[in-house]
């Protein structure tokens, strides 16, 4: 745009006052949206366009304050500091209008323009609270409040124009004018801020759109961040100034200045919301009391949640199951034959043709066969997130936590492990202290992450047949099992507790999960899938598929580089009962990404499929099959899910072929495992040390050593666990 | 005077009313900025054995621990004692706002008296809890 102008805007707000969704209205992007506190840990950037001027726009991670007290609140708060955005849009939810008035009065004192987006507002009139905005203004000192409801994309248009305005207006003043709200804090603190005042408007080094009144009282109540910002430039005196002021309070404020501050602020905020609201919740969500109190009951919480999770996992196993059928008869039958007919018809080169047939549709495809399974994987997550479950689940799993020296606050991070282990990691950043997030970060890998699946459905069904859901659930309960363990042992040497952690954990109101609220979801996770499986997946199949070829003169696989590699570990996983160098060739490049064990696996044991192609493909004949295959296995799908929502009924007798379903990776299984040596397999699988991509986290967050000694530990108790299982999967035949 | 005692031994389903914290300055400001300042109203609506505590305060419900709960003091919301102690949602809630005229408890920015009103309640509050 030519004569527009760029400005930063910042989206704060409390946790599930609906940023996320604001962030994803302004800038038209998907970023995911949850209904627990914690989701944005770090900052999501994106940016839109107005009335010829650009806009940057950052989504904050949620806070209760501006005080920082875990590394997800630091984030709002040092960019606000450090950053000063041109304006913040501050996020409420109107249905819980003075929780989040707040944070409000804290960022409104601060000076910065700002826009209050008065979100689910919808919700508001519907339950019958009456908010009076106009009135809202007027207090707040004229800044305006966008009525929004960011789910429906309403009143976006509005809050764009304000956004606008409000620059303009900012600039045209002047930012350190900004008239702002100022509220009193009593003779003494005020005393304080009087003295400091002149001379932090002198210092050049403060970030010039706050207010010195705020600065002010910022450094006395909560400003060791500021001040050691001034310490190496600011003049000699300010600091020394400050420290006597803190010293004056603190012996007139005996309760401490945070606290008096915090009061003050408090005062407003119940001043306010009697003059806007003109109901009270008096009959506040009796649905939700209800709910909570069957699913938070002490003794039925637990049975609940994991009959949940019992229920989601056989689901996602049975829907998968038709699926994998089609892609797999698919992506093995007319996609291999016509891709070797459409690159003999452009004269590639024979090594070439090898690649692509044998490298990249058998690997990548390989893990491709799984999107189904673990889009209803996805769509699960996604409705624990959204409705508020999550939360109640952390509520009742306390008990079991505070044996760890942790507390419900560790188990949001455990279960979205179940997705993947490196959001699951980054979200241990709303835990308080470092130990937790640790001891958090260490169990999580061991949370049976979605990459995982692929192999257990590939081996459960197999090896196990119609009991592969049984075998699957036992898998993911087994990791759970690992993790406490794991967890009990490191809390009791490694990281033992660093005294009690204090429990604090907002219940977000329950809501019904929307359509595109779980589109924006599993799309998301949808696409990171594919993505992975075009670059990662991708280049590790290529890469084990040269690994395969050399050296040139090779008779079979088994005398090439990787083959003999593969040979040389093989030995070490004889007592575990898979020994073989196809086993470890898969468990090596499984490193990488854990679908690669999968990959790796069809490459191997489907080396050469293009030798046993029929030469003159019936193009016509095979897209009709491939049809009738997606419609049959939608039908085989819905019966499942029919089937798993009433348990103990069979509305469908079982199909005669039923035990027929094999795939051609999956006959192969059948006869190179034992089911005692699959499963000790799987087990490895599971435990294994985690993937690249999830150990690189660990070091980012929390240095190399922890990276290598989770990657050192995982491997130990995988290879122990696994030995176990196959010895007495022996004994027991 | 009512009687003071600690939020973990207030049973389910009754109302009380916080008075400070007790031995525990740091552990008391993250709760202090959720909403949990002296003279607000707590409703606990759970209080099992062995499971933190449900609260509602100021409209959202808070999980918070037992040891936590056991360093918060609050005293029993007795009928009568409302008005006087309570602080403004009781007194809006016992009919305050029929006095100050105009519906639903609105007073209207007009009828405000300027910062100082705000200051005297702030040190009314400290008084009863230091």
């Amino acid at each position: 745009m030519t004569a527009g102008k760029h400005y930063k805007v910042a989206i704060a707000g409390n946790p599930n006052s609906g940023k996320t969704t604001i962030f994803n209205q302004l800038t038209g992007s998907r970023q995911h949206v949850g209904n627990w506190p914690g989701k944005t840990v770090a900052c999501e950037q994106g940016c839109y366009e107005h009335d010829a001027h650009s806009f940057d726009v950052i989504d904050l991670p949620g806070a209760y304050s501006l005080a920082a007290y875990s590394d997800e609140e630091n984030v709002a708060r040092s960019y606000l500091l450090e950053e000063s955005p041109d304006l913040v849009v501050i996020a409420l939810d109107a249905t819980n209008l003075e929780r989040h008035l707040y944070l409000v009065i804290q960022i409104l004192e601060t000076g910065i323009p700002a826009v209050l987006a008065l979100n689910m507002s919808d919700l508001a009139d519907k339950q019958g609270q009456l908010i009076d905005v106009q009135n809202l203004e007027e207090q707040l000192g004229g800044v305006p409040v966008i009525r929004v409801a960011a789910n429906k994309g309403e009143g976006i248009q509005t809050l764009k124009q304000a956004i606008t305005d409000q620059i303009i207006i900012a600039r045209a003043n002047g930012y350190s004018r900004t008239e702002g709200l100022e509220l009193k804090y009593g003779v003494e603190v005020e005393r304080e801020i009087a003295r400091l005042r002149p001379q932090l408007e002198q210092a050049q080094e403060l970030p010039s759109k706050f207010r010195s009144r705020w600065l002010a009282l910022e450094m006395l109540a909560n400003g060791r961040q500021l001040i050691e910002k001034m310490d190496s430039k600011a003049p000699d005196g300010i600091v020394r100034n400050i420290t006597d002021s803190k010293e004056r309070l603190q012996a007139a404020l005996p309760e401490g200045i945070e606290f008096h501050v915090a009061d003050v602020r408090f005062a407003e905020v119940g001043r306010l919301s009697d003059q806007i609201l003109a109901f009270d919740r008096g009959a506040e969500s009796a649905f939700s009391d209800q709910l909570d109190r069957i699913v938070t009951h002490p003794v039925l919480g637990i049975p609940i949640f994991l009959a949940i999770m019992y229920f989601i996992f056989r689901l996602v196993v049975n829907v998968s199951a038709p699926y994998l059928d089609w892609i797999d008869a698919v992506v093995s039958g007319p996609l291999t034959a016509w891709s070797a007919a459409a690159l003999s018809a452009l004269a590639a080169p024979a090594w070439l043709k090898a690649l692509i047939v044998e490298g990249v549709i058998a690997g990548v495809g390989g893990v491709l066969v799984f999107m189904p399974g673990l889009i209803v994987l996805f769509v699960f997550i996604a409705l624990l997130e959204d409705s508020g479950y999550l939360s109640r689940a952390a509520f009742v799993m306390n008990r079991f936590l505070s044996f760890l020296g942790l507390n419900g606050r560790s188990f949001v991070p455990l279960i979205l492990g179940f997705g993947c282990a490196v959001p699951a990691i980054y979200a241990t950043r709303t835990l308080e202290n470092r130990r937790d997030r640790l001891l958090t970060a260490l169990m999580v890998p061991l949370m049976s992450c979605s990459a995982r699946l692929p192999v257990y459905v590939l081996f459960g069904i197999a090896l196990f047949g119609r009991r592969a859901d049984q075998v699957i659930w036992v898998l993911y309960a087994l990791g759970v099992a690992a993790a406490i363990l794991v967890g009990w042992v490191f809390s009791r040497t490694v990281l033992k507790t660093g005294g009690r952690t204090e429990f604090v954990m907002e219940l977000p109101r329950y809501r019904l999960p929307t359509l595109s609220g779980l589109w924006a979801h599993v799309s998301v996770r949808t696409r990171d899938f594919i993505e992975g499986a075009g670059t990662v997946i991708l280049l590790a199949s290529i890469i084990v598929w040269i690994l395969l070829q050399f050296p040139l003169g090779a008779t079979s696989i088994e005398d090439s580089v990787f083959g003999r590699a593969s040979a040389a570990v093989a030995p070490v996983f004889e007592p575990a009962g898979f020994g073989t160098w196809e086993a470890s060739a898969s468990l090596m490049s499984g490193l990488v990404a854990k679908e690669v064990v999968v990959s790796t696996m069809s490459e191997i044991y489907l080396g050469s499929p293009l030798e046993t192609l029929d030469p003159e493909p019936q193009f016509i004949q095979q897209l009709t099959g491939i049809g009738a295959g997606f419609v049959s296995a939608n039908v085989d799908a819905g019966r499942e899910v029919l089937e798993t929502l009433t348990p103990g009924i069979t509305i469908f007798p079982e199909p005669a072929d039923a035990q027929a379903r094999e795939t051609a990776l999956s006959s192969v299984l059948t006869r190179v495992f034992t089911p005692a040596a699959g499963l000790a397999f799987l087990v490895y699988v599971l435990l294994y040390t985690p993937c690249i991509a999830t150990l690189s986290v660990i070091r980012s967050e929390f240095g190399g050593r922890w990276a290598l000694f989770s990657a050192l530990y995982q491997s130990g108790i995988a290879w122990v666990a696994a030995t176990v299982v196959f010895q007495i999967g022996s004994l027991l035949g | 005077m009512s009687k003071a005692m600690r939020l973990d031994q207030v049973p389910a389903g009754a109302e009380v009313r916080m008075l400070g914290f007790v031995r525990c300055r740091r552990c008391g400001l993250r709760l202090t900025e959720m909403g949990l300042t002296p003279g607000t109203t707590i409703k606990v609506l759970q209080a099992s054995r062995g499971q933190p505590i449900l609260l509602r305060v100021r409209g959202s419900q808070l999980a918070i621990d037992r040891e936590t709960a056991q360093k918060i003091e609050v005293e029993q919301i007795e009928e009568g004692m409302q008005i006087q102690n309570q602080g403004r949602r009781a007194w809006r809630r016992a009919g305050g706002h029929r006095r100050a005229g105009g519906r639903g408890g609105r007073r209207g920015w007009k009828h405000w008296r300027g910062p100082g009103e705000l200051l005297s309640e702030s040190e009314g509050d400290q008084r009863d809890r230091w």
